[in-house]
């Protein structure tokens, strides 16, 4: 498979032999799986294979993108000449490149797991039922609106006019049940997960079970007074915060005046306590991978150490117009073979602090757990920092979860969030939603609650 | 040019009933775009390309089976047919003959409109950065990109529906960022229209920017917004977001069809004040959700779902209305070729009333004025939702005063509509996307301005 796609990519190169600029093919192949299951019975299976090609073109500092999803001859050649074309309207930038090929890229051990592609269709939706029947199990449990099973087979090969030609392939799959849980008119909902490489690394009991769990404690909810708290950020809730803050981490966003850290490398702009860094090469990592989509090899870059920022993600455009020492931290993404790379986060990772949950809720002693927020995407802003969000939760009360809490908003600025971080609990998770973040539940003081 | 003939979706509709089946569908795309992305005063990328491809569905019993390929050949689309239909063990069920029912299109696009040179959109974007820049000296940063898409579908179905449809959208997205004391602020507004670059206005662009540009200065100097209940005002046009999270989703027939909606099981209850009618109207040309099918086929309509306070209609697709025992109301929608329709919002508005939205700031003593919303979420089990105000500003004695920012708005779907206490006469219908299960859709919000009795707002100061 890997000689497949290096061929896609030599052939679309040859495509454009005659070209004057530098070319760059991106060839992406998937296999997909996605199983819902409702009421004991198989819901919908969805079988794919998303495949495309992208060709960036880079000459004389212009930069034109064209994209194929047949990637026969006639099909590429059209795509090359469209990028070529597409390049004589985008105005010259004296930093535009393709990045050359590196002398080592990082092996990563057990990204693909063959039996995520040979395990039958009837396990994977066995999976997905057996998901749905633990959560039903589960007292007070009405229904379960959707138990799925989703699996990945990707891989993507780059190869390029500056000598780049690599090949990078993984698997990855989970299972995710949203539980309702109801007493009287009184509804609550519960979502569970695993994640795993194949199928049967997923313990689907434990995604039922968590869906159901989550949905029940929340029974009863009602909004608390509103006030100063402090919270205890749930750490798919930190996660989620965490992927927007990352977006002003980016030297795309500091070179284009819209990064709320721009200067302040060597400042302190979080607590002591907070360590962050972006990791490509974490065995576990959704993101992880040898190199990044430009094929520069991933490498782990501190970004928050003892609270003083230490740097930003470049991609090799980045570094470039930063000059001087500075190169590409291996951070350039792109969504699909549709769309040419910007600056993003591969795996972000927070440093554990101690204890589990409970640990940490008794450390806090008083104050609201967040186990769940929304509106992120028109809350919270990072370009100005603003954050507002919905949010359900329990109280936290002499050390210990009290009441659910629903129907209140916690407020703050991004800035903020960081600096007040005043604990962490040691219990890291994977949360492979928005982006790909272990962090562990995250304590944060003075943050505006708003209920009644 | 490719396409999926009769013939063709007549062969495999047949093929993939081979082992049975109740209903069986192909759905065939020819979708080309173009993107143009302009920052720091630079037409920095052009990106353009093709997707081609269609999906086949087969639903027995319970169970929808379906998959995709990325060509419209027919061994490509029989092979697929072999495939799906061998996760079945039945005998052969019969496709009705097909007919064509093929719709009006809302627009017919000439090729020259989406072939119009790709220089003269680069202007587009250059307008939308000199105008912003030249608006204000604290413009700090101008993000403008231009899209156009042109999607061609062909639908053809075991009960004898084959039609097709061609669908143009072009869009301006724009995004002001201002600086003032290393405080930054932004401002967004889209410019969207169904057709080609030729129904694009360079005044309508102007206009909407500098809109954008006004509103990142005018939130530097908001101060920081208050939190708790309090009565809010909802300006019209982006206010439609309340609707469309409060209500709208919780509409769609998959979640009533699984119980999982706050509104299943209360059709022709009064859910609203006498004075609130809304309808979703996929049908209307001119606005951005319309199509003249929907994704499976089905003439788009325009749908009251609340009709003087009495909620009157589901949103249906052929599947989930048939098992709730209605007809489509042509809501069966999907991002593409690779994605199963679901039942989705076209545009979905309430009807006005006959007070001016001026008197009815006036009227009121104290509120929280929310100009402009970027967007929000719902649990439609719940109706919990909450939405971000994107432009606020505090009322006072019937004045709009003070500018706040960093605000969310959050309640009830069930205790919302019940609300609302007055209704303006200045109905206006935004353009935005729509996400649910991972699908992005066009979507048309809207509403007149109206005022609620009480909503909690969370802002920073206690």
């Amino acid at each position: 498979m890997a000689g497949d796609l290096i061929d896609i990519g030599r052939l679309a190169l040859s495509q454009g032999s005659g070209l004057p600029g530098e070319i760059e093919v991106y060839v992406q192949h998937a296999q997909t799986t996605s199983i819902k299951v409702y009421g004991g019975e198989v819901e919908s299976v969805v079988t794919g294979e998303p495949r495309g090609t992208g060709i960036r073109y880079v000459h004389d500092g212009r930069s034109g993108y064209a994209y194929t999803g047949d990637v026969g001859r006639e099909a590429l050649a059209r795509a090359v000449q469209q990028a070529a074309a597409n390049a004589l309207v985008a105005e010259p930038d004296a930093y535009a490149s393709l990045p050359v090929a590196s002398s080592r890229y990082p092996e990563v051990a057990g990204l693909w797991l063959p039996g995520l592609l040979s395990t039958p269709l009837e396990r994977k939706v066995g999976l997905a039922l057996e998901a749905e029947a633990r959560a039903l199990a589960e007292r007070e449990i009405e229904t379960v609106e959707e138990s799925a099973y989703v699996d990945s087979a990707s891989r993507v090969a780059i190869v390029s006019s500056a000598g780049v030609e690599v090949y990078g392939e993984q698997t990855f799959c989970y299972l995710y049940v949203s539980a309702h849980a109801r007493r009287g008119d009184d509804v609550q909902t519960g979502l569970g997960f695993v994640t795993a490489r194949d199928p049967a690394g997923l313990d689907a009991a434990l995604a039922g079970r968590e869906g159901a769990e989550k949905a029940v404690r929340q029974l009863g909810a009602v909004p608390c007074p509103t006030g100063r708290y402090t919270v205890v950020l749930d750490r798919e809730v930190a996660a989620s915060v965490l992927a927007v803050i990352a977006q002003a981490l980016t030297a795309e966003a500091v070179q284009k005046g819209r990064s709320l850290f721009a200067g302040k490398v060597g400042q302190k702009v979080a607590a002591e306590r907070f360590d962050l860094w972006d990791d490509g090469l974490h065995p576990e990592g959704m993101a992880t991978s040898s190199f990044d989509d430009e094929g520069v090899p991933h490498r782990l870059t501190p970004l928050v150490q003892h609270g003083v920022l230490q740097g930003f993600l470049h991609d090799t455009y980045t570094a470039a117009k930063e000059g001087g020492e500075i190169r590409s931290t291996g951070n350039a993404a792109r969504g699909s073979y549709r769309g040419s790379p910007g600056v993003s986060p591969s795996n972000l990772v927070v440093a554990a602090g101690e204890g589990d949950l409970a640990d940490l809720i008794a450390r806090v002693g008083t104050g609201l757990y967040v186990v769940n927020i929304t509106g992120l995407h028109s809350g919270a802003n990072a370009v100005s920092g603003e954050f507002s969000v919905g949010a359900t939760g329990i109280l936290i009360e002499d050390g210990c979860l009290g009441a659910p809490v629903r129907g209140v908003t916690i407020a703050s600025d991004l800035q903020s969030l960081l600096q007040n971080v005043t604990d962490l609990g040691g219990d890291t998770r994977w949360i492979p939603f928005g982006g790909s973040v272990l962090t562990p539940s995250v304590a944060i003081a003075d943050v505006t609650v708003a209920g009644t | 040019m490719s396409q999926l003939t009769p013939d063709v979706a007549a062969a495999v509709l047949s093929r993939v009933l081979r082992r049975g089946g109740d209903f069986a569908e192909v759905f065939a795309e020819d979708r080309s775009s173009l993107n143009l992305r302009l920052e720091d005063g630079k037409v920095e990328e052009v990106s353009s390309g093709v997707d081609v491809g269609a999906s086949l569905r087969v639903v027995k019993g319970p169970t929808t089976s379906f998959g995709y390929t990325d060509s419209l050949r027919e061994g490509a689309l029989l092979a697929l047919a072999d495939r799906l239909s061998s996760s079945l063990s039945g005998s052969a069920a019969s496709p009705v003959p097909l007919s064509a029912t093929s719709g009006e299109s809302i627009r017919s696009v000439a090729a020259s409109d989406v072939g119009a040179q790709t220089a003269r959109k680069a202007e587009i974007v250059r307008l939308v950065d000199r105008t912003a820049r030249e608006r204000s000296s604290e413009v700090r940063q101008v993000l403008a990109g231009y899209s156009e898409g042109l999607q061609r579908v062909w639908i053809a179905n075991s009960e004898g529906v084959y039609t097709g449809d061609t669908r143009a959208r072009v869009a301006v997205a724009i995004t002001v960022i201002a600086q003032r004391d290393g405080l930054m602020q932004t401002g967004r507004e889209t410019v969207a229209r169904l057709g080609g670059f030729d129904v694009l206005r360079d005044e309508d662009v102007v206009a909407a920017t500098l809109q954008a540009a006004d509103k990142a200065v005018v939130m530097l100097g908001a101060r920081p917004s208050p939190s708790g209940r309090m009565p809010v005002i909802l300006a019209n046009g982006f206010g439609g977001v309340l609707f469309h999270e409060a209500c709208g989703h919780g509409l769609e027939a998959d979640f009533i069809l699984k119980k999982t909606s706050i509104w299943e099981g209360r059709l022709g209850q009064k859910v609203a004040e006498a004075l609130f009618t809304a309808y979703d109207d996929g049908a209307s040309a001119g606005m951005w959700g319309s199509n003249a099918i929907d994704d499976e086929g089905t003439p788009t309509e325009r749908t009251a779902v609340i009709e003087g306070g009495v909620l009157t209609g589901y949103l249906c697709d052929l599947l989930r209305g048939r098992q709730l025992g209605f007809q489509s109301t042509g809501n069966g929608r999907r991002q593409s070729f690779r994605h199963l329709p679901y039942p989705r919002m076209t545009n979905t508005y309430f009807a006005p009333g006959d007070v001016r939205a001026d008197d009815l700031i006036a009227d009121t003593p104290r509120a929280f004025y929310a100009k402009s919303l970027s967007g929000g979420q719902v649990d439609p089990a719940t109706g919990d939702f909450v939405f971000g105000v994107s432009e606020g500003y505090l009322i006072e004695n019937g004045l709009v005063g003070p500018a706040v920012r960093g605000a969310t708005l959050i309640g009830n779907g069930a205790q919302v509509l019940r609300m609302i206490d007055a209704v303006a006469d200045d109905l206006e219908i935004k353009a935005g996307m729509c996400g649910k299960e991972g699908q992005l859709v066009p979507v048309g919000t809207g509403q007149p301005t109206v005022r609620l009795r009480e909503l909690t707002v969370g802002g920073t100061e206690v």
